[in-house]
């Protein structure tokens, strides 16, 4: 590629295809002129974006520490469970400083271990759901922003359909963590008899084989 | 308005930026707690989103965090660089949805006409004056570029004139911007 010229800011703009912002990526890594240019992009693209974002946000995802980010709830999961773990990580990722213990175990499974889905509402009035979850299959997190009403938070796998516990109405956000939960296919959120909302793990396969065929 | 983190507090910080290009691990958590508001206020600007935005900052971010090749040493503003790493990812999901249109008609009534009223919150930037001593025609693409998300291709499209000229105008605007920011380029 030869130098990136009117791309630079393209590229910091967002109205380059994938293909050509690759193609940038690659230049930029071996040219130092061409990557002072799409600094000096990203960093006028940042300024209005941060200006942009400040007019925009809500207030309480906005705010600096707000408590309320999902991912604050996933990193202290993540940060609940490393004790414990520690004795299962690898001894190359045991040090010996407590504090670079806890850096290397929280890396460690917010990089390999956990993933997210956010639940699909059935109906209407149903707040916003996100499940968190160990792809090993470990524990499940269910986190509900703002639920007006109780919901019940269901485990359904193949044969069966589990209660794990329930959500309570909250004016905040509230959230379900579950050990050990099993074989899931599905967990659905009910309000009452109704279910109103359901998400699906994308576990690591199971140990055991499937049967030729489902019910 | 809102106490988002003052971002130029985060420009400069030599010793986060090599440590998150060797990705030590302790990089990791320093940046993610330091940016992530900032970077997800980002995504939601574009996606209107609370879920979606937090969604995609965190996915992007995760993104960049596993690709050595994707921030090294002296690539630059670490902050700067994630920004548009996930506003590009918000705007292409934007695109992706087919919601542009919808997202569009959601922003508040602006003037269409090629003045390129600079929004209230531009105001007070440093990049204000700088917005308006840009001439018309720099101004209609950027902003068509920046707050509508068009690609240069519909830009041309819209304006009715050639891609390569709206190239250069877009490119040209950001860098009289770039000339306008303190720091040590221009």
């Amino acid at each position: 590629m030869n130098h990136v010229e009117e791309l630079a800011e393209l590229y910091a703009l967002g109205s380059l295809g994938t293909e050509e912002e690759a193609e940038l990526q690659r230049h930029v890594a071996t040219c130092a002129a061409c990557r002072k240019r799409v600094n000096d992009a990203e960093r006028v693209v940042a300024t209005l974006a941060w200006e942009q974002a400040k007019a925009t946000m809500p207030r309480r995802a906005a705010t600096a520490g707000a408590t309320s980010n999902v991912w604050r709830f996933g990193l202290g999961v993540a940060a609940g469970l490393i004790l414990p773990l520690l004795f299962l990580l690898p001894p190359m990722l045991r040090e010996r400083n407590g504090e670079a213990q806890t850096h290397t175990a929280l890396a460690a499974l917010v990089q390999s271990h956990f993933s997210h889905v956010a639940f699909v509402r059935r109906a209407s009035g149903v707040p916003a759901a996100k499940l968190l979850y160990a792809r090993s299959g470990g524990w499940l997190y269910v986190i509900v922003l703002r639920p007006k009403s109780d919901l019940t938070v269901l485990l359904r796998s193949r044969n069966s359909v589990r209660n794990a516990g329930t959500i309570r109405a909250s004016a905040s956000d509230a959230q379900l963590f579950i050990a050990s939960p099993g074989a899931v296919d599905e967990v659905l959120l009910a309000r009452g008899a109704e279910t109103v909302a359901s998400a699906r793990p994308l576990m690591a396969p199971r140990s055991t084989p499937a049967p030729a065929a489902r019910p | 308005m809102e106490k988002v983190r003052s971002p130029s507090s985060a420009w400069g910080d030599a010793r986060l930026e090599a440590d998150f290009a060797d990705r030590r691990t302790g990089a990791f958590e320093r940046a993610y707690t330091r940016f992530i508001p900032l970077l997800v206020s980002v995504a939601h600007a574009v996606l209107r989103d609370r879920m979606e935005a937090e969604d995609c900052a965190h996915d992007t971010f995760m993104r960049v965090w596993n690709d050595p090749a994707s921030y090294q040493h002296g690539r630059g503003d670490l902050l700067a660089f994630l920004t548009v790493c996930i506003r590009n990812r918000a705007i292409t999901i934007v695109r992706s949805h087919k919601r542009h249109a919808e997202i569009i008609a959601a922003q508040p009534p602006k003037d269409e006409s090629e003045s390129f009223e600079i929004p209230d919150y531009l105001q007070r930037s440093q990049l204000s004056a700088a917005l308006r001593a840009l001439p018309p025609e720099q101004r209609l693409p950027l902003r068509l570029s920046f707050f509508e998300y068009l690609t240069h291709e519909e830009i041309a499209q819209r304006l009715d004139l050639p891609l390569g000229t709206v190239k250069s105008r877009i490119s040209l605007a950001l860098r009289k911007l770039r000339a306008a920011l303190p720091g040590d380029a221009a």
